[in-house]
Formats: structure tokens, sequence, C-alpha cells
């Protein structure tokens, strides 16, 4: 190996001094030399440089050392070099100029992992996202997922729990499927795995999502929802010189912490809310206006007294007053204490903490003449902000690669992550903010009480309680819920290269993934306390799953053409095995680790399932003088869930791309580089279970016959075994845009998806089974979007570079056909052929039934509806008519009271129905997402910003419907404005009972304890909980000092960079939840917003 | 390197070798594939006990369909299970009861259509599966027999769905009655069934009485009188294979003796000892018969059994009881059982007198005495039988007015319905099941769904509407009071019915079979469901809200609307919906 690249310099400087003969010979001008530089201050060889204007050029050598003649002083000498800035100066009276190159940010050297190989920004056809190591590193975060939030145009990534270890949802150019959604392919190192949790983003060098059809299409069959390329940390290179080994620390602290909580009750707006909801309507006054009384003042309050009256003759309970009723100080509930003494407990920070955030991560790489090797380890902790949430975990990595001989390469690389998390209680979690301020959560002794809000902890003997909900503290104590997780994903392969240019390659991967779900409820839990004892459940499961990929790789450049192409014939296998056992009543309390003292063992279950696929594939690449490029692709795939006849699947791509800027008529001075690119592609998905296409005899039924148990079986439903795979096909026309030294970069893309045959559950008739569904290829849903991501490097001095990158993408969903195209809507899935995939349909709330006056078209003939001066009225319907007081229309036509929720009557027919008065009230899907990041870098010190935003989208928020529900009045709310006739009785923020004297108009009904759901009916209760949570989310601010080299050299660190990161510092939204990025998650899985500020160093040595 | 390339060249022969179709094919290890199991014989004949257990979910859950919406039923501390039913007004095409009964047929219809696909192949006792093949055939018509008499016409599928199906018309009842009809008879002529089975299996004595009942229905639904006799001479051959009302009424309805009486012809079978042998909990193998048709009587750990608080019996029911019906007796829980008096509430010992000794030193703490025997010195008498245990009992008759447990007098359906009223009618004692827990699916009584006490009177509305034999419908429809009265003391002139028309047959109906799943059928069938609802539903409103949006009366259920949506044939909406 030296010898040959001793060879090798000694025929660049020969070629060198030929250049130079060249250039001596034909012009005797200026001669300039020189050094070309890199900012770290090496040498940079075979650089371009060139007099601008002129044909004359010259290349730098192996010291980065040139020497070029300059017709005249006022030349320009330029230099330029791929993967950096270029750079020119005019050579005035010097005769030496040094350069030294910036580094290209938006390199068009970078090099893209595609499926099953790699290739050059430059020379692809496709639409690909990547992401640098860097960029994750400098999140923060502690998924990799996370980090990749916002940093891809049309990638669409949420979080969906807020719980530690919690999961996220991904969609790369919107929804391909109606019902069975896939979600994307995750390949790490060219693996295809189900998930990319158990990775440390610390262990990432890189991720390149992989966008439109013609780059997915080598992924064929399971690719439709777009291919997420992991790669992780590795050696560098064969073959090149021996380096010395590289020791890496990146890592940080952390502590999390509750933000932005949204407006709860405090104790006397929640007794407020109380008081409401136990109005009642004394008499009817026929006119829709409320005569109300609160019969149950005692209850209200819980209290044991009568009220007496003051000398206005209004009822007095306030803080005031509690001595009128107690002299002594004697005899007053629980309750009535907290209030007087204005107490209250925060509940907020009882079940929540303080989170420790932590990772560290050290790796060693290296490589000596033939081979090279990285090693690493990291430990995670994410503790959540629940009590007793927390992730730990450890990661492993090996990689090594080695050149065996001159045609024979192998390598191997090994990642193990072990995974443990705690959970506490999802109930508690659940319940935990439903506890309004006087729930009481110890007893004088400091035990905890099992029912705070109960009549026990309260005080009552009447049996006045708010709720018999179990402490959720005790909830979290008692319950012991987690998963111990191990994974290990592997590759070993060998390459073999027979001739030049023709590479064989064969890798197996193997996937191992075993986890242990546990769950453990003492008796005294809310599950637990009717049956009296304790319950265990374990669920263990144990999933094997290899690929074996061959693949030939030969390229060839003859003249301005070059070639790639590539062949893969790939096997994979998948099997997995489940244990599950329930048990109750441990006499022990062995918790979950001796079921089988369960006195019950409720049930037992195991499973098995197992599934297949054989691939071929195969790319070919053609560019011609670097300016025209073809690439084309197909692949085939035959899945073991599918019959015989139906299992294979071929997905063809092709794409074309022009390098404009290299045509001669774009030459300019400004312009770096033009790309315009069209691709289409055909994708899949066999996205159905195991053995879908086969019935099995499961569905145990029991049956006696007189003394005797006879054992049932039938089969397990009617399945179609006609399913095929589902296609997506997708056009994409992009563009590279790059300019002004590459200062600014652009890349959009516009597309198309279009998937067909989608596979769908589909209810056959009834009659036929019985409410039979299987599973069809039916439906058809496309995606039209639009992205774009700019890159601008703003500011560029010396010491100063500031730069910004903006991504904006929309897409538009919509469900083509359904069932075959026989049907325009199914209202039971909410599926409307020219409507995205996740809408909501419901009934219009309108505002609340005021006192206000009214004009309106009578919508039914109204007689005898009496008015507020008692005499009555009679109207035909289309007659207009206006009425003093709303209410006296809306109780004559719908019987609704003031303050009452107006539900829009859309067909205007005098009811209210559930077939004509639903329409589309809002899409799941964001009109638009983006994000914006922008860094700074002054000297040493270092300073970003990103910010991610998600607008126009709606939600059903389990927050909203519980804290802004109107069914319950023991437990807490939100402090919601809501409308309050004039007239009725209320309780006042200083505790005494009296009359609203005006009345207090707002856009929410008024609670009371009338007609069902506290007085707003059933439709408002369908609807109110549907809100809009676009937001934007300021995601890291991140200050960092790079200490100079000088200082550390002394200590034998190559490299200290310091660093304080804040993440989610600012969320800005209307909605009023917790965080609007879970909006929709379910409550015990959506907690409170929180921020992080963490310190971290990343350290060389 | 050499070594290396003889290793990829093993490896590239061995994956030639290697069938890529044998490699996609996916084994399955924890589940047989249904072709392969059920043509098996043990395969077979677990799939014939999936099949039976498909009547389960027809009869094991709500009553709404058999008994809301009848004279005989109403609400207690709750409302009747499914109010649409009950009062017709909200009855709508997309209630929900209706649309899972109207499921669950069709999915016993599959099942057994499987059996029938599967039997065709199975390799075993070939006797064997011809015999499970005519029983899955009486169970398919069966479902359709349940269909016609609550729907009409329904599509009839006779053949395994194992495919994309969605056009299915409906048949006409006619096609339905003579599809029934012709199965069962088929298979009375042609199948070596036995003619009885005490076991729970289809036997021909069964196929007679269901026989008649079709025709009965078929002669009262197409209007065609011949079949009335036809019902009749069927319903006599069921009779003719039996022996007659041997057993009391009490007898008949003791706890643990199912499988016992020679009376019942075809009931869905439950058995506890060897559900729970079998690791079968409680709650998901029974049913929750004895929960229904009770007013609240407490919690869990107040000892009395669990009851739905609702579908209590009618002012109208316990009013037709006459003295000396052994039926008042054995159909209610007369009196009410405690350990202490003064805690009558909470120390309840509902079971007590099921167990031979069981009620010694215990107190009534609530005795429901029939209106007939609830005079004070009836009490009084009652009372002095037992002082000890007696003596502090609330009395509250079965009849109007009465007492509110509380004490306070009020009427009888203000004691059902007012104030939450725990303890306040009596309650049904039919299904009783004194083994079982606190809660309901815990029943593990069979399900009757034939038995020759109904026979008689099958037979008896069959002869009086095929007219002409008076004498036959007074003797058949006097065979059950002769059971009923057995006992009594009185003279058989004293209770026995001449000269019975279809009132007195519906009347007698009412009390031999109150509580069984027959009731609003019976109505139905005999054309009185608007008259006896309008006569005797309290909760009932007015006849117009029988009328449905087009003018016409809801006298079938509506077709579930998610049935008519699912259906490419168009089929029709029933009259009223």
């Amino acid at each position: 190996m030296r010898i040959k690249e001793n060879l090798f310099k000694q025929k660049l400087l020969l070629f060198i001094a030929f250049l130079f003969f060249l250039s001596s010979n034909i012009w005797a001008q200026i001669i300039v030399t020189g050094t070309v530089v890199d900012t770290e201050n090496q040498s940079v060889a075979g650089a371009n440089v060139v007099v601008k204007g002129t044909t004359i050029g010259t290349m730098t050598d192996i010291d980065g050392k040139f020497s070029i003649s300059a017709p005249s002083s006022s030349s320009v000498i330029a230099v330029s070099f791929i993967g950096f800035l270029p750079q020119e100066i005019v050579v005035g009276n010097s005769t030496v100029l040094n350069f030294t190159l910036q580094t290209d940010a938006t390199v068009l050297s970078e090099v893209v992992v595609i499926g099953y190989g790699t290739m050059k920004k430059a020379d692809l056809t496709g639409s690909v996202g990547s992401i640098s190591t860097n960029a994750i590193v400098a999140k923060g975060t502690a998924t990799l997922m996370e980090s990749m939030q916002g940093e891809v145009p049309g990638v669409s990534i949420t979080q969906n729990s807020s719980r530690a270890g919690g999961g996220f949802d991904i969609q790369i150019r919107g929804i391909q499927s109606i019902g069975n959604s896939a979600g994307p392919l995750y390949v790490v190192d060219g693996l295809v795995i189900s998930h990319i949790q158990m990775l440390n983003p610390a262990d990432i060098e890189r991720v390149d999502i992989l966008k439109d059809a013609s780059s997915t299409a080598i992924y064929g069959s399971r690719a439709s929802e777009g291919v997420i390329m992991v790669t992780t940390k590795s050696g560098k290179g064969l073959g090149m010189k021996a380096t010395k080994p590289v020791i890496s620390y990146d890592g940080y602290v952390g502590m999390r912490q509750k933000t932005r909580m949204p407006d709860f009750q405090t104790g006397m707006e929640f007794m407020q809310y109380r008081f409401a909801r136990y109005t009642q309507a004394a008499s009817n006054p026929g006119d829709g206006s409320l005569n109300y009384i609160n019969p149950n003042t005692r209850l209200v309050l819980l209290l044991n007294y009568v009220p007496i009256l003051d000398a206005n003759s209004i009822q007095q309970v306030g803080p005031d007053y509690w001595n009128i009723y107690y002299p002594s100080g004697t005899g007053m509930s629980n309750v009535e204490r907290l209030m007087a003494d204005g107490e209250e407990y925060n509940w907020m920070d009882l079940v929540t903490q303080k989170a420790i955030q932590q990772n560290h991560y050290i790796s060693v790489s290296g490589s000596t003449d033939n081979s090279n090797y990285h090693f690493g380890i990291g430990y995670q902790q994410d503790e959540g902000i629940f009590l007793k949430d927390n992730e730990n975990r450890i990661n492993l990595k090996a990689a090594i690669q080695t050149q065996i001989n001159k045609m024979i390469a192998a390598g191997m690389s090994l990642n193990l992550a072990r995974t443990t998390d705690e959970w506490g209680s999802d109930t508690g979690a659940d319940q935990a903010f439903y506890c309004n301020p006087y729930f009481i959560p110890r007893d004088s002794e400091g035990n905890l009480i099992f029912q705070p809000g109960g009549q026990g902890a309260l005080g009552s003997t009447t049996g006045g309680q708010f709720s018999s909900q179990v402490n959720p503290l005790i909830d979290m104590e008692n319950t012991i819920n987690g998963a111990q997780k191990l994974n290990i994903l592997g590759n070993v392969y060998l390459a073999f290269t027979p001739i030049k240019n023709l590479t064989l390659k064969t890798t197996l991967s193997p996937n191992i993934a075993q986890s242990k779900d546990f769950l453990y409820e003492q008796a005294l839990t809310s599950s637990r306390q009717s049956k009296g004892t304790d319950r265990a459940e374990v669920e263990t499961l144990n999933m094997f799953d290899w690929t074996w990929d061959n693949q030939l790789n030969y390229s060839l450049n003859v003249g301005d053409h070059s070639f790639n192409a590539m062949g893969l014939f790939s096997m994979n296998k998948y099997t997995r095995e489940n244990f599950d056992i329930y048990g109750e009543d441990f006499p022990a309390n062995t918790t979950f680790y001796d079921m089988g003292s369960a006195a019950v063992v409720v049930s037992s279950a195991s499973l098995y399932t197992e599934h297949s696929l054989v691939s071929y594939a195969g790319r070919l690449n053609y560019a011609y003088k670097g300016k025209y490029m073809v690439t084309a692709t197909v692949r085939a795939d035959g899945s073991s869930r599918f019959k015989e006849d139906y299992r294979w699947g071929s997905f063809p791509s092709a794409a074309i791309a022009w390098r404009a800027s290299e045509e001669n008529f774009l030459q300019t001075n400004w312009l770096n580089d033009l790309k315009l690119r069209l691709s289409y592609g055909v994708s899949g998905n066999n996205n159905v279970n195991d053995y879908a296409t086969s019935t099995v005899a499961s569905s145990i039924e029991y049956y006696a016959f007189g003394p005797s148990i006879g054992y049932g079986l039938g089969p397990n439903g009617i399945v179609n075994s006609a399913i095929q795979w589902e296609k997506t096909s997708e056009i994409d026309f992009g563009a590279d845009f790059s300019a002004f030294e590459n200062r600014v970069n652009i890349v959009t893309d516009v597309y198309k998806k279009v998937s067909d045959g989608l596979l769908m559950d589909r209810k056959l008739a009834v009659e036929a089974g019985g409410g039979a569904t299987v599973i069809d290829n039916i439906g058809k849903v496309s995606n039209t979007g639009f992205e774009i991501m700019l890159n601008t490097v703003n500011v560029k001095t010396r010491d100063l570079i500031w730069k910004t990158t903006i991504s904006f993408a929309t897409n538009k969903n919509s469900i083509e056909e359904l069932y075959g195209g026989d049907v325009t809507e199914d209202l039971g899935n909410l599926w409307f052929v020219g409507q995205p995939v996740g809408v909501f349909y419901g009934y219009v709330y309108d505002g609340v039934v005021t006192d206000k006056p009214i004009t309106v078209t009578l919508p039914k003939d109204i007689t005898g509806a009496h008015l507020k001066d008692g005499t009555t009225f009679s109207g035909a319907m289309g007659d207009v008519v206006t009425f003093d007081h709303a209410y006296e229309y809306y109780y004559a036509a719908y019987g609704w009271t003031e303050g009452s929720p107006i539900m829009k009557d859309l067909n205007n027919d005098g009811a209210i129905t559930g077939d004509k008065d639903r329409k589309i009230l809002g899409i799941a899907e964001p009109s638009w997402t983006g994000s914006f990041s922008t860094s700074l870098t002054y000297k040493n010190w270092d300073f970003s910003v990103t910010a991610y935003a998600k607008q126009g989208f709606m939600v059903k928020s389990p927050f909203i419907n519980r804290y802004m529900g109107y069914s319950d009045r023991g437990r807490m709310h939100l402090n919601w404005d809501y409308y309050i006739p004039a007239g009725v009785p209320i309780l006042t923020s200083e505790g005494k009972v009296s009359v609203q004297q005006e009345t207090h108009y707002a856009d929410l009904p008024y609670p009371t304890n009338a007609v069902g759901n506290g007085g707003t009916g059933t439709f408002y209760r369908d609807v109110y909980d549907l809100v809009d949570a676009s937001y934007v989310k300021v995601k890291n601010i991140t200050l960092g000092y790079t200490v100079p080299q000088k200082l550390l050299t002394r200590l034998g660190v190559s490299d200290l960079h310091l660093y304080a990161n804040i993440l989610n510092p600012f969320v800005f939204t209307k909605y009023v939840g917790f965080d609007p990025e879970w909006a929709g998650a379910s409550r015990s899985q959506g907690g409170p917003s929180t921020v992080t500020y963490q310190f971290g160093i990343n350290l060389k040595f | 390197m050499k070594k290396i390339l003889f290793i990829v060249a093993i490896l590239i022969g061995l994956l030639t070798q290697y069938s890529c179709e044998d490699f996609l094919d996916a084994e399955n290890k924890s589940k047989v594939d249904s072709d392969i199991y059920f043509t098996t014989e043990a395969g077979f004949e677990t799939l014939v006990n999936f099949a039976y257990a498909k009547l389960k979910p027809l009869y094991g859950g709500t009553i709404a369909m058999f008994s809301s919406g009848t004279d005989l039923y109403n609400a207690g501390r709750g409302d009747m299970p499914d109010v649409g039913l009950h009062n017709y007004k909200d009855l709508v095409s997309t209630n929900s009861t209706v649309e899972t009964f109207y499921t669950d047929c069709y999915i016993g219809i599959q099942a057994t259509n499987c059996v029938l696909y599967y039997a065709d192949k199975v390799i075993g006792d070939e006797d064997l599966v011809e015999l499970r093949k005519a029983e899955a055939r009486f169970l398919r018509a069966y479902f359709y027999y349940e269909l016609v008499q609550h729907f009409g016409g329904v599509p009839i599928v006779k053949d395994y769905v194992n495919q994309i199906l969605v056009d299915l018309p409906r048949a006409s009842k006619e096609d339905v009655f003579n599809f029934i009809i012709d199965e069962w008879e088929d298979i009375l002529n042609n199948s070596s069934l036995p003619d009885k089975d005490l076991q729970g299996r289809v036997n021909k004595q069964a196929i007679n009485h269901f026989l008649a009942k079709a025709y009965l229905t078929a002669g009262w639904d197409l209007d065609n009188p011949a079949y009335f006799t036809t019902a009749a001479i069927y319903a006599e051959a069921a009779i003719a294979m039996g022996t007659g009302l041997d057993e009391t009424f009490e007898q008949l309805w003791w706890p643990s003796k199912d499988n016992t009486h020679q009376e019942v012809l075809f009931a869905i079978q439950y058995d506890r000892a060897s559900s729970i042998a079998a690791g079968i909990v409680e709650e998901d193998n029974g049913n929750n018969q004895q929960f229904w048709y009770g007013q609240y009587l407490g919690g869990a750990d107040q000892g009395y059994k669990y009851t739905s608080s609702t579908a209590l019996p009618s002012l109208r029911l316990m009013m037709l009881f006459q003295p000396g019906d052994s039926r008042y007796k054995a159909s209610f829980m007369e009196e009410l059982y405690c350990s202490n008096i003064s805690d009558r509430l909470l120390t309840g010992k509902y079971y007590a007198p099921y167990i031979t000794g069981g009620t010694a030193g215990l107190f009534v703490a609530f005795y429901y005495p029939p209106w007939y025997a609830s005079d004070p010195a009836d009490i009084a008498v009652w009372r002095a039988e037992d002082p000890a245990a007696r003596t502090q009992t609330i009395v509250i008759p079965m009849k109007d007015p009465t007492i509110h447990p509380d004490e306070l007098p009020c009427t009888y359906y203000e004691a059902c319905t007012v104030g939450n009223a725990p303890f306040g009618i009596t309650n049904v004692t039919k299904f009783d099941d004194p083994e079982s827990t606190f809660g309901a699916n815990k029943c593990y009584r069979d399900i009757v769904l034939a038995r020759l006490g109904e026979t008689y009177l099958v037979a008896a509305e069959a002869w009086l509407k095929a007219g002409g034999n008076q004498t036959k419908v007074d003797q058949y429809v006097n065979v059950v009071r002769e059971r009923a009265f057995r006992g009594s003391g009185l003279a058989p002139a004293d209770y026995q019915i001449m000269g019975a028309d279809i009132d007195d047959i519906l009347e007698e109906r009412a009390l031999e079979l109150a509580f069984e799943k027959f009731r609003w059928t019976d109505l139905r069938r005999t054309q009185k469901l608007v008259e006896y609802n309008v006569l005797y539903n309290p909760e009932f409103g007015e006849e117009a809200d029988f009328t449905g949006p087009d003018g016409k009366q809801k006298l079938y259920r509506p077709i579930p609307q998610a049935a008519l949506n699912l259906n490419t044939a168009g089929n029709a909406q029933n009259d009223g919906y």
C-alpha cells in the first residue's frame, strides 16, 4: 500500500510539474505563488486555481502550494475545491497569495445514503432530505426522532406522549393509507427494522430520508410511506492512511420541569363552578329565560350547616362568615376549614417532579492501514415529569472493517441497547390533575388518604363528597409498571472486488428484540379496590429477524459517460413469540416475580408469528458529463402475507435530472448550481397481519351438554384470500439551486402521490356472516404537496458567520375512492371522498343562547310561545321575526333556555338531527408545517435557535374533553369563562351566596344541573373538545463555546466544545391545554408541557 | 482468499437450492388452519359446539327483545332496557339492541353454515357427521325463525360465507317460513336424531314443538288457516312423545335440577361445575337470566342477589294470578330473608330458602303476598305461623295500592319506580342460581327455549285458530291449569277455563311463561301488540306512538340501518320506520 501511495504522489508531482511547464512557457507575466489551506490550516491538495476570465489554470500540489502566471495586477485568482466555498483574490501588487477555504455547509460533494448504496448529492435524481450528526447532537434530545423534528420539509414528526420513553407520530408527505397506516420504513445501517427508539442520538452519523418514489422504490414493497435511512457511526474509509485513535465524549446533563401550565381553577373558582352546576330551574317561566334556584347549597359546599341570611337577605358563607355558623370554631368540615383559611392543595406539584436527563456517550475510532474500527458506549437517563416516570438506556456499539486482501473486504457492526422503563401508574397520571384544590392528599398523620375527595377525607357526615376517585399518589405508589427491552442490531458483510469497478457484497443482518412488560397493582389502587386483591401481568416478546442482502455493484466511466449498476437479491425472515401471563392475589406480594404464586391465574397466552420476504432489485444510474443524469430502479418483492397467486409485486421507478448550471449558457458568476429533477415511481405496502389470508380455528366458545363442557372452536372470521400489494405511485418535480458562492441554497419539490388498492377493512353485508369485516384492496388516497428549504449564509466574515435555514411544507390529502367506487362516504369511519383522511364531523356549536335581541327566519310554525311580557306569539315557517330576547326564540323553536349552547340547525328545519345537522368541522392534517433555525458563530462562540411550526389543524383533545367538560361537578376544571344569566344564584368570589345582578356574557354555556351534561345537552358534548391546536414551538436555544486549540494542546485534547441548551423554551398557541404537540394524546399519556435546561460537552482526544 | 470464495460459493449454491415459494409459505405454529382442523373429527366436533354456543348471545344478555314493550313488565328503579323498544315512539332503525340481535342471528347462521360446509369435507364417522349436520340445520333454521318473527322477511343465506359478499336481497316472509318448515320437516323425517335429549342436543320432540310454533306463526302472519291444523298436529306429536306435566311448577324451576326435566324439550345449556373445572371465569360463561326482572336489592356485601333494578312484573301480571295458583309462589321470592331484622337491608340471605333448613333462625325482612292474600287478616295469619321470624316483617302486597318499603302508602307503580325504591317489588325466582356469586353473567341455569307447558298452549292456540274444536282448545289450556292448581285443594271446576279465546290463552301464557322469552313475539303473532301496550304498559304513551313517519305501525322491528347501508341489494325497510 505504501508503495502505491508513493507512486501516486510521484505521478501527481510529475503532472503538476508538467502544468508548471505549460504555464511558464506560454505566458511570461506575473508569477503568483501561494498556499491553499482550509480553516484548520491543513493544506488543500488538488484545488483548482484559475485566473478568472481566462483559460489559465493550475492545481495545488500535495502541500497545497501553487504557482500561476497572471496576465496583469488586476487579474483575479479564483480558487475552488469541491467541498469548499470558492474564493477569489485580486492579484494587486503581491506575488504571494494565500487562500483559506471555508468549508461549504451545503457541500455538493456530500454523500447521501440511498438504498443499498451511497451517492453524491450532486448526482442525485430523487428527493432525499438529510440530517447531519451535528444537527442531531446539537438538539440535545433524548431520542433521535425528536432531533429530526423540523429538519426535513415534508417530514412531520409529532411527539404523541409526554411520558418517559414516549412515542412519536411520523408522516412523510401525508397519510398514504386509510385505516391501516404502516408508517415509514426504518433502515438502520442497511437493516430494515420496526422502530429507531433504542438508538442513542450521539451514535448517529447521519439520517437520510427518502421521500419520492424514485428514491423509495428500491425498497419497493414496504416503502410507500417513505424511508428513513439511519447511519450509525463507524470507522472512516478503508485503505486510507493509518490514523491515531480519536476518543470522543459527547454528553449532557439537564433538568426538565413543567411549564406553561393551563389555567386551572383555584379553589374558589372551582366552588363557583360547582355551585352553578347545582342550580336548577325553580319553575319554568316558559320563555326560556332562567329562573334558577340552588336547592342544594349544603351539598354544593359540602357543609353541614343550614345557611342563614344576612341583613340583605343574602345567604352568606364566605371566609368572613364562618364564625357566624361556628362561633366556637368547631364542627367545621375539612373543606370548610380549607375555604375559611384560603388553603388549597396544589395537586399539580404533588404528582410531578423535576426530572433529570442525561446522556453520556464515549467512543473510540481510528484506523490502521488495512482496518478501521469504532467502539462506543452510551448511557442515557430520561426522567418523566410524572412521579416514577423514568427511562434508562445503555448502548454498546462496535464496528470494524478490514481489507483482507486486494479483493476482499469484510466488516461487521453491532449495536446493542438495553432499555428500562418505569411508568408509575397510568391511572394515576390520568387522574392526577383531576383533583380539585380541596382534595386532601394526606391525613393528619401524614398518611395518604385513599379517596382524597371522598366524604371521609372531607369530614362530611352527610355523605356529601366531591368524588370517590382514588388518590393518584396512592395509585402511583402502589403500581409497578414498566418494561425491559433488549435490542441487538448487527450485520456482517463480505465484499469481493474481483475486477476493477465490480463489487459483490453479501451482508447478513440479524436483529433481535426481547422485551418484558410488567404491571403490578396492589390491592389498594383504583383498578383493584373492588376486588381487594393485587394483580400482576407479565408480557414477554421474543423477536428474531434476519435479512440477507446480496449485492452486485458495477461502475464504469467511459469518457463523458458514467454508469453505475446495482443488482440485489435479498431474503428476510421474521419470527416472533409472545408469552403473557396474568394472575391475581399474590399472598407474599412478590409482584410479578413469582407468577406461580398467584391464587388465580386469570389468563395465560402465547403466540407465534412469522413472515418472510424475498426480493430482487436492480438500479441503473447513468450520467453524461455530470449534466444529465438518469436513474432507473425496479424491485420485485414476494411476501408470505399474500396467497401464492397474489404475493409478488413489482415496483419500478425512473428519474432524470439536469444540472443546468453545467451548461455553458448558464456559466455566470453568481450561480453555483442549478439542478432540475423529475421522477416517477411506484412503491407498495403489505400492511396486513401475518396469516391474514387464511382463517384459523380460534374464537373459543364453551357449550355444556348436560354436565360436560364442550370446547368450541370456530373460524376466526372471514378472510379475503385475494388481497395483494397496495401500490403508491408518485411523481415528483424538484429543483436544487445554489448561488452567490453557495451562500443561498434552495431545495424545492412538488409532488403528487396516489395510493391505490389500499388495504382497508371492509364491512360485508351484515347478513354475510353477521357484521364481518374483511381486508380488501379498496380505496384510493392522494397526496399533493410542496416543499421548500432555504439555506442562507447571511453574514460571513472572519469572525462572524450567521446562517439561517427555513423550511416549509404543505400537503393536501384527499380520499379519491372508497370501497371500489360505489360509496362516497363512510360515516362510521368518517371517510368522505374528496376530503382528507382524518376529518372531524359533528354538530356545529354556535354560541350561547343569550338575552339579547335576535332577528330570525322561523324554521317551523311556532305558536303559543310565551314572550317575556306574557304575550303569546304565533308565526309561520319562513316569517322573519324579531324577538326581544334570543332565548324566547330558541325556547320556542328548540326548547333551549338561556345560557344553553346553540347548535346550528344547518337545514333550518326546527330540529337538530344526527343525519341533517352534522358536517365536517375540521381536519387533522396541518395546512402547513415549517421550521426556522438560525446559527451565529462569533469567534469561538456559537449560538443557535431552532423553531418548528405546525399550523391549521384540529384535534379532538382528551384534555379539553375532561377539563372543559360539563358533566363532572366534583373535580378540577379549567377556569373557563362561562355565561351567567342575570338573576341566577351564584357564589361570589368572597364566598357569599348571592344573585347575579347583570348578565355575564361569555362564549361558553352556563353550567347547571338541568337537562343532560351540566345543562349543555348531548349535541354540545360531541363537539366542544374539538379545538385548533396550531402552534409554533421554539425547540432549542443553544449557546456554545469552543475552547481554543492553544489551551487544549497542553491537555492532549484536540477539541472541546461546551454548550448550554434550553429545550422547548417557548410555545405560541391558542390551545389552552398542556402542550399543543400532544393535544390529541390520551390523558394518561399527555402531561404538562416541559422545558429542559441542559449543559453539555463535546470532547475529542 | 480461496477459502472465502469457497464459502461464498457454497452459500450461493445453497441459496439456489432453496425454493423461494417454500420460503414464502409462512408457518403458523400457534394456530391451526381452519381447513386442516375442522376436517378432523375432533375439530369438526368443536365447530358444532361453537355453533350451539351462538345461541347464547341471543338469550344470555339483554331481555329487551323479548320483554320490553309488552303488558307484563315495566320500569323499576331503572328504565326498561332500551327505551325505544319499550315505548315504540323512540324506536328507530339505528336502535342498537335490534342491530345486535339481528347481527347475532346471522353470526349464528354463519356458524351453522360453517358446520355444514366442513361436514362435507370431514374425515370421520359418517353417521355422526350426518347427525351433526341435522343439528346444524335445525339451529340454522331456528335463527331464521327468530328473524322472521322479529323482522318478517330477511335475506336467506344458506352457504358458508368465505368471500366478499354485499348483495343479499330480502326474501319474502313466505320464503323464510317455507325454508324453516322445509328444513325442520326434512330432518324430522329423514335424520337419525333422537326422539328426546335432556342434555341439550337437538331432538325430534323439540323439532315437533318448533314446527308447531312455526306453522302457528306462519298461519297468523301469512293468514293461512290451513297451517293451524298442521301446527296442532305437530304440537300433539310433541306432546305424545312426552310424559305430560308430571312435575309441579315449583319442581320444574327449582335450582340445580336442570337436565332432569322430562318437560324440557330444548334448552341452551350451562354447567357451572364443568366450566369451572375447565378453568373458565364464572362470568365468562354464564348468563344473566337471574339478574333481570328484579328490583334493586343492594350491593355486593348486602347478601341479596344482584339485580338489574329494571323489568319488574307489571301490575297486570300480578293481578292475573288467582288464589290457589302454585305458579305465584314458584315464580316469585315471596319472602325475603335476612339475618338481623334491625339491619334488614344489609344482612340479606337471599338464597337461604333453597338450602334445606337454610332459613332457620333467620327473619323475614320483607313479605310480598299476592293480591288475594294481603288482607290484614291474611297477614296476621301469616305472621302467626312463625312469629319469631315474621313479627317485624315489612309486608308489601303485590297489588294497587300497596306500600313503599319505607312503609308509606303508594301505588304499585310507585313501588316500582319512585324514590329509588329498592325492595319495593318481589323478586323473580324462576332462574335463581344459589351457587352464583354476586354479579351479572353469573347464572348457570339453562335457558329453556321449549317445554311441554308451552306445547299445550301452542296446541290450544292452534286448535282455536283452526276453528271448530273448542273442546280441544279448552282441554289443552286446562292441562296447564291443572298442574298450576295441583295441590291447591280446588276442584277442577273452580280453576278450569271453558270456551277459552285468544285473550284467555295469552293470559295463560302470561302466567305459565312469565319471564321466559316469549311475550313480545306472542303479542306480535296474535296481533295484540298495540292493544295490550295501550292497556297495560305503564310507560307506553299513546297509540299514535306505534305509528312511524310513514304513517304505518311499527309491528315488526326495523331492519337495522347498518344492515341496509351495507347491503347493495337496496332492501326495503319495514313499515313504520
